[in-house]
């Protein structure tokens, strides 16, 4: 059989007007850039999710805040989540005691807020790339559709020329067309599954996080009014 | 100051492990394209089988026009009769002379004679020829005036037979037009009871039972002309609550919309009998 009589998927992409091989090229690497963001995501959220019971598990076992914060110190690199809340909470917390600060009202405003700008940059990466996911999961099966819509269109138009019109002469074209419907959901149908996944998880964890402030930060009250 | 340094630092430490992290994914999504690529193209290869299936139907279609010329060979059978018979002629025109030789070997005596015998028979028989062929065309003749007549005929019988099919259908357009027509006007009669029954107040000495007749004159507009009691039911203040029930419509608007036909057929006297179990024409 001839490559070029079976109907072989490359065929029909090669065949394919201009402008639908645009369409399925971009839907292609559209597909390539979102799985790529699944992967990442789906490894960022879990290694985040497995360090935030690692470290609520280690400061709920009774373990000295100072040593914690040392502990954290020592790894400066890849601290992650919810310990960098804590290490912003604990450093603004102990900067402000060291300066004297005698307001014990000042020193846990400060600690809060230097908590609330942690959360929001764990937020933000949590959250980092999922509007791509969103945007190709709602968009590309529009491009796919453009794309078929732009083919049928073409082997319509070419038909008009023809006296017998047969099935033969433009399931061809259809055919050809339909590749790019294929292609636009096969982009967007993970992308999808990923992002409502994905961003279930991180409003889980951010949930969690804002949790574990609010304890220490009632921690750290309740340390402020007592050595007054 | 120390704190923005340390998170600039912690950027272009991210950078790097961003990338890190980013390489295994990008090689991980770009294995799982290529796989699927290679299963669809896999999968793939047995669609074509079917297309070559489609082809044939093409001179199926085409054999259909083939069958149209079959009427063209009826003319040769024909000829290929007369060249038999001139066949079998000249066989036994052959036969004879052979015949008449061997004769002549044997009375070589009467060759003469027999020859001359011979040529007169030869002429004879091309006599006989010339009228036989002479018969044949006349008879050929004959038999095409004679299918010509019957074919008249039959063209007579057929345009005789259509003129009355046509007939036939133009009765029966009629009636159906007239059943139509019919049809209409008992839909505005309906429509024009209904109106007269809301109009209408009977008296309390109405009874079941009771019947009067009237007759309307009406004109186009459905203005209605004059209001006649045909025949009183017995009870004068029966029929007077009849007609005066006409009168206060005084003009039917729907019937302005009915087809004039209908109207002149139905409507122009129009006679209505009243009956306090219901109105009806």
């Amino acid at each position: 059989m001839g490559e070029s009589e079976s109907l072989s998927i490359f065929s029909l992409i090669i065949n394919a007007s201009l402008l639908v091989q645009l369409v399925m090229l971009v839907l292609f690497l559209a597909s390539i850039i979102s799985w790529v963001m699944i992967v990442q995501r789906g490894r960022y959220q879990s290694r985040a999710k497995s360090q935030f019971e690692e470290f609520e598990n280690t400061f709920w076992s009774g373990i000295d805040l100072n040593q914690l914060y040392r502990q954290g110190n020592k790894g400066n690199q890849g601290v992650d989540g919810v310990e960098n809340v804590f290490r912003a909470g604990f450093k603004e917390f102990s900067r402000l005691r060291q300066q004297g600060a005698s307001d014990p009202d000042a020193v846990m405003e400060g600690t809060q807020r230097a908590m609330r700008v942690a959360l929001a940059r764990e937020e933000e990466k949590l959250e980092a790339n999922l509007s791509f996911l969103a945007s190709v999961a709602s968009v590309s099966p529009y491009i796919g559709l453009f794309g078929t819509v732009w083919g049928i269109m073409n082997s319509f138009r070419g038909l008009a020329n023809v006296h017998q019109a047969t099935l033969a002469t433009v399931a061809p074209g259809i055919s050809e067309a339909l590749v790019a419907t294929a292609m636009g959901l096969f982009a967007a149908i993970p992308a999808v599954l990923a992002y409502n996944r994905f961003s279930h998880r991180a409003e889980v964890l951010i949930n969690g996080y804002q949790t574990f402030a609010e304890e220490f930060s009632s921690i750290l009250h309740r340390q402020v009014h007592s050595r007054q | 100051m120390s704190q923005a340094a340390l998170i600039a630092s912690e950027r272009q430490f991210d950078l790097r492990q961003w990338l890190a992290e980013y390489g295994l994914a990008v090689s991980v999504s770009l294995l799982l394209h290529v796989l699927i690529v290679v299963l669809v193209a896999w999968g793939w290869e047995s669609a074509p089988v079917s297309k070559h299936k489609v082809t044939p139907r093409f001179i199926e279609a085409k054999l259909v026009t083939v069958e149209a010329k079959t009427q063209k060979p009826k003319a040769a059978p024909k000829k290929n009769k007369v060249i038999d018979l001139t066949a079998k002629r000249r066989e036994q025109q052959r036969r004879e002379e052979a015949a008449r030789k061997k004769r002549l070997a044997k009375e070589k005596a009467e060759r003469e004679r027999l020859r001359k015998l011979a040529e007169e028979k030869k002429r004879k028989q091309e006599a006989l020829k010339k009228k036989q062929e002479q018969e044949r065309l006349e008879k050929e003749r004959q038999e095409l005036e004679k299918q010509r007549r019957l074919q008249e005929q039959r063209e007579q019988q057929r345009i005789a037979q259509e003129a009355a099919m046509a007939d036939e259908l133009a009765r029966e357009e009629e009636m159906l037009l007239a059943e139509q027509d019919a049809a209409t006007a008992q839909s505005y009669v309906a429509k024009m009871a209904q109106l007269i029954e809301q109009n209408w107040s009977r008296p309390p000495s109405a009874r079941r039972g009771m019947k009067c007749e009237l007759q309307l004159q009406l004109v186009p507009t459905g203005q209605v002309v004059s209001v006649v009691v045909t025949k009183s039911s017995g009870n004068p203040a029966f029929d007077r609550s009849a007609e005066q029930a006409v009168k206060k419509i005084g003009r039917f608007e729907l019937l302005k919309e009915m087809p004039p036909s209908v109207f002149e057929t139905y409507f122009r006297q129009l006679t209505l009998i009243f009956n306090p179990q219901d109105l009806r024409l």
